[in-house]
């Protein structure tokens, strides 16, 4: 499956990718914002893959000009609750502090809500990973939870939210709805 | 508008400290993020009434580099 739009392509994560993401999960600069800063190994990507299928998480390469720049993906949290926990990185630096972040979002959510108009996205960011946090306020998620445990902030988009930033996004960027 | 006071505009946005920001700048040596990018192309159309591309941003390696793309409506 492709989703497309804004000069985004979301590529469904095959077993080709593999190795890639897992060479980019695994580099310096990624995993040091990640939760969980653990070495993946082949066979931990291998069990990922195997889980997420079963899970039915989705998880995206992302493109741009043809070239794969990143990774975004949604893992179930609350099928019941229609919760969901989205996740992204870039391979490069410049890359996550461009604009392509807000395409990725743009592009996903569009295609999201029109499938699941009620999904509510909720994530955990670390306290010291403020440009992830900026972020995702400025796409709408609001600030639900501090959990010191973690040093992580949980926050929460909700459709209406997201809507609204959205546009206010789409407005600033010069981007007209596809 | 005086240039002095587009730096002051962009370092309040950028949360940096009132006159540390000189024009010359690594932008990675600043806190420049996607949201720094959405928030001057903002900044340009309020303050400058120009319609800065987000394309033309991903090239920009300084604050240079981006103030070059407002350069004209700067004093």
């Amino acid at each position: 499956m492709e989703i497309s739009s804004y000069g985004i392509t979301l590529r469904e994560v095959s077993e080709n990718d593999l190795e890639l993401l897992r060479t980019w999960r695994n580099s310096e600069e990624i995993s040091k914002y990640m939760l969980s800063k653990e070495y993946i190994s082949q066979e931990m990507q291998q069990n990922w893959y195997r889980s997420f299928k079963a899970r039915g998480d989705m998880n995206f390469v992302i493109c741009f000009e043809g070239r794969d720049i990143g990774f975004f993906g949604l893992k179930v949290v609350d099928k019941d609750n229609n919760r969901y926990n989205p996740g992204i990185y870039f391979s490069e630096t410049e890359g996550q502090n461009s604009f392509l972040p807000y395409l990725v979002h743009l592009c996903f959510i569009e295609y999201i809500y029109k499938k699941n108009p009620d999904m509510v996205l909720v994530t955990q960011i670390l306290r010291i990973n403020k440009r992830a946090l900026r972020f995702s306020l400025s796409c709408g998620y609001q600030k639900t939870r501090d959990v010191q445990d973690e040093d992580t902030v949980e926050v929460t988009l909700t459709r209406e939210k997201g809507v609204l930033a959205a546009e206010k996004l789409k407005n600033v960027l010069g981007l007209s709805t596809e | 508008m005086k240039r002095d006071e587009f730096l002051a505009e962009i370092e309040e946005m950028l949360e940096v400290e009132a006159g540390s920001i000189k024009g010359e700048e690594l932008l990675t040596d600043l806190p420049w993020d996607s949201l720094a990018v959405v928030s001057f192309i903002a900044l340009a159309d309020e303050h400058l009434d120009v319609a800065v591309r987000p394309q033309d941003l991903v090239q920009a390696k300084t604050l240079a580099d981006v103030l070059a793309l407002v350069e004209d409506k700067l004093d």
